[in-house]
């Protein structure tokens, strides 16, 4: 199974000398993104959720740049690489200022005790 | 490279109504400075002074580059804005809530009308423009979502001015941010609809979801809505995470950004390779992000919660704005799966299955709840299930006589038109529905069913008002709604589904008994009902009988509407 994804891209054409193969960096992504997931799904503290869904965020951005690397570094997938980044500090952002308002009305950080609108 | 000031502009031109949303919230916050200071120096001298600048300036483009731009709509909103800002503050000092709201209402009138020009441009047109390098299409499809989400921006900018947690609001403070966070949230739909670049739908849809996010959580102080805020921003993100995974790996493996020349490639590439494979769930997770925003079992877990936390104007916007661009932007990607045989039998199949599991999920969710708000959070999950019935018939299959092999998918732009025509037929409905919903938790100041016992004898036109809106939502005629779920449904029989047709048939006669349980209680006469004085809202009611009047109207009358749903489906490019 892992080496037939393994071998789903050839090998990089056109780079100088590719040290590392296209198909790991994939891997590594995916890695990162089922991480991610894991993290979003078990941990409890709020921060620690934020930096899982980070985590996902840069798996996605690794496919990209991997992706533009084996493309002779085509310039649309670096581009929108910066743009994801740029985008996750804006969501941190938005993300950390509902954070303050849940943590003045509460003073916790648990995700169980969002239990309030139920039914 | 003969990208020229005249070619600068035209490119301007086509994302005009979302320039002008962006004008928009910039004069709101101009607004909000002066009327922090209440100065009156201010209001004689320098209010006068910016307008006219900023007049000037509007007037200075055509003027000095010869190039024939009209501008107007634009002079005349801005003009608007400030006999509005002027009056309010001369005349009904301290009574003045209502400037930022109306300061909102101008600038999306301004932007509705834009579109309707491009509207009359487009229509008939057929061949698809592309302006920005090929970024943004301009085609009747879009421009028809576009229309739907600045439509809902102007009717929850209305019902705004009207909500009372935020009227109530010492000094206003939060409004104006407020209207901000609305009017960015409905650029980027309207941003996201204009589009078939995976870069710009992602940022579009980020710009969507996260002043979505802000909105949820305006009502400071308010635990409800901070908890909703937080859910929808926790959940939001990994579906948007989710989303942004399934386009690195379409971009990966495709090499491109533009959703038909990735469509392309899916034509070409072997189907039963690992490639094909992970193009599959790149395909997959993309469209777990739209639905997501669409409330589809099992990306719905969110909407009940955000719908009854968020402040009311919101929850109407994402039932209805948000809703029609994601549904916009989920179609235009089954525009790449279209001649794929090998996946989108299966695709369709999968749809069918989430239409059949929304609709009867949010219908059955539906029937013992006792806040209105969550009422209609899970009655918009039931409808998108609906809708998607209109999504799943848009391929056929035709088998090959002699091989009795799947041939070929033919496009089906019935489906398609049908929910189009949905869409605007629930934006009256719904946005109607809680638009009524504000006016009589003003007078009771809860949301709860049971306490509005009795109040249509009241307010006998919002009361009548409502009943033709639950009609409506429960799909009987004369009502648009009926006309909607005619087109879908039989979209859904002509496409061969013949069974998810009766089982959408038997989800209307369920949600009959909970939209019936409003109308009862609203009309109940048993001597106990609610009694509460409140300010009256005429400006309010007006705009409920106006959306009524609509519902009917489209009820009796849907042959026009029906057509321009369906040249905006053709506009597609099928």
């Amino acid at each position: 199974m892992i080496a037939s994804i393994l071998a789903v891209l050839p090998a990089a054409e056109g780079i100088p000398n590719p040290s590392i193969p296209t198909s790991w960096v994939l891997l590594l992504a995916a890695l990162l993104f089922i991480l991610g997931i894991y993290g979003f799904l078990v941990r409890r503290d709020l921060i620690v959720v934020f930096m899982s869904i980070e985590l996902m965020l840069n798996a996605a951005n690794l496919t990209f740049l991997a992706a533009a690397r084996e493309r002779m570094l085509d310039p649309e997938g670096q581009v929108y690489a910066i743009f994801v980044i740029t985008v996750a500090a804006v969501e941190a952002a938005v993300g950390l200022a509902l954070l303050i308002a849940w943590f003045r009305l509460r003073a916790t950080l648990d995700v169980e005790t969002a239990v309030e609108l139920e039914g | 490279m003969d990208y020229d000031f005249a070619s600068y502009l035209r490119d301007l031109r086509t994302i005009g109504p979302e320039l002008i949303l962006c004008g928009t919230i910039l004069v709101l916050f101009l607004v909000d400075l002066w009327r922090i200071g209440r100065n009156r120096t201010i209001s004689w001298v320098l209010a006068p002074l910016v307008t006219f600048a900023a007049c000037y300036g509007l007037y200075l483009v055509p003027a000095t580059t010869g190039i024939d731009v009209d501008l107007w709509p634009e002079f005349l909103g801005l003009t608007a804005v400030y006999a509005v800002v002027t009056v309010a503050d001369l005349r009904w000092r301290g009574r003045d809530r209502w400037v930022p709201g109306a300061v909102a209402v101008i600038g999306a009138a301004l932007a509705c009308l834009r579109l309707w020009q491009q509207g009359v441009e487009v229509f008939g047109e057929g061949a698809a423009a592309f302006s920005w390098g090929g970024l943004v299409r301009v085609d009747a499809f879009g421009v028809l979502l576009r229309g739907l989400a600045c439509l809902t921006l102007l009717v929850t900018s209305w019902f705004t001015i009207f909500y009372a947690p935020m009227r109530r609001d010492p000094g206003a403070k939060g409004v104006t941010e407020f209207l901000a966070c609305l009017a960015a949230a409905a650029a980027g739909g309207m941003f996201l609809v204009a589009t078939e670049n995976l870069l710009f739908i992602y940022l579009s849809l980020e710009l969507l979801s996260l002043c979505s996010y802000l909105q949820v959580g305006m009502l400071k102080g308010d635990r409800r809505s901070s908890e909703a805020s937080l859910k929808y921003l926790i959940y939001g993100s990994v579906a948007s995470g989710f989303m942004l995974f399934g386009f690195s790996l379409l971009y990966g493996f495709s090499g491109e950004l533009a959703i038909p020349k990735i469509g392309q490639f899916l034509q070409t590439m072997p189907r039963h390779s690992p490639e094909g494979v992970l193009m599959t769930v790149g395909v997959l997770l993309s469209f777990s992000g739209f639905a997501y925003k669409l409330t589809l079992v099992p990306f719905h877990f969110w909407a009940p919660d955000v719908y009854e936390g968020a402040p009311t104007p919101t929850t109407a916007f994402l039932s209805v704005g948000s809703k029609a661009v994601s549904f916009g932007i989920m179609l235009r990607f089954l525009h790449m799966l279209t001649g794929d045989i090998v996946w989108a039998p299966g695709l369709v199949h999968l749809a069918a299955l989430a239409a059949v599991v929304t609709m009867t999920y949010g219908n059955l969710a539906a029937l013992h709840q006792s806040n209105l708000k969550r009422l209609f959070g899970y009655s918009s999950i039931a409808h998108a299930g609906y809708m998607l019935l209109g999504v799943v018939t848009v391929f056929q299959f035709m088998e090959d006589p002699a091989t009795g092999l799947l041939r070929e998918g033919r496009f089906f732009g019935e489906g398609y038109a049908a929910v189009l025509f949905y869409l605007g037929a629930y934006l009256l409905m719904n946005l109607g529905a809680f638009g009524a919903v504000i006016f009589l938790a003003n007078r009771t100041g809860s949301e709860e069913i049971e306490d509005i016992r009795g109040l249509g004898w009241k307010s006998p036109w919002v009361g009548g008002a409502f009943i033709v809106f639950l009609l409506s939502l429960t799909g009987i005629p004369p009502t648009a709604g009926f006309f909607a779920k005619w087109y879908v449904f039989r979209a859904a029989i002509d496409g061969g589904f013949l069974w998810l047709a009766v089982v959408a048939g038997i989800n209307t006669v369920i949600s009959l008994f909970y939209y019936f349980r409003i109308g009862r209680m609203l009309f109940l006469r048993d001597g106990s009902e609610a009694f509460f004085e409140a300010p009256r809202a005429p400006w309010l009611a007006a705009v409920l009988l106006l959306l009524a009047f609509g519902t009917l109207w489209f009820g009796v009358f849907p042959g026009a509407a029906r057509e321009v749903a369906a040249e905006a489906a053709r506009s597609l490019g099928w």
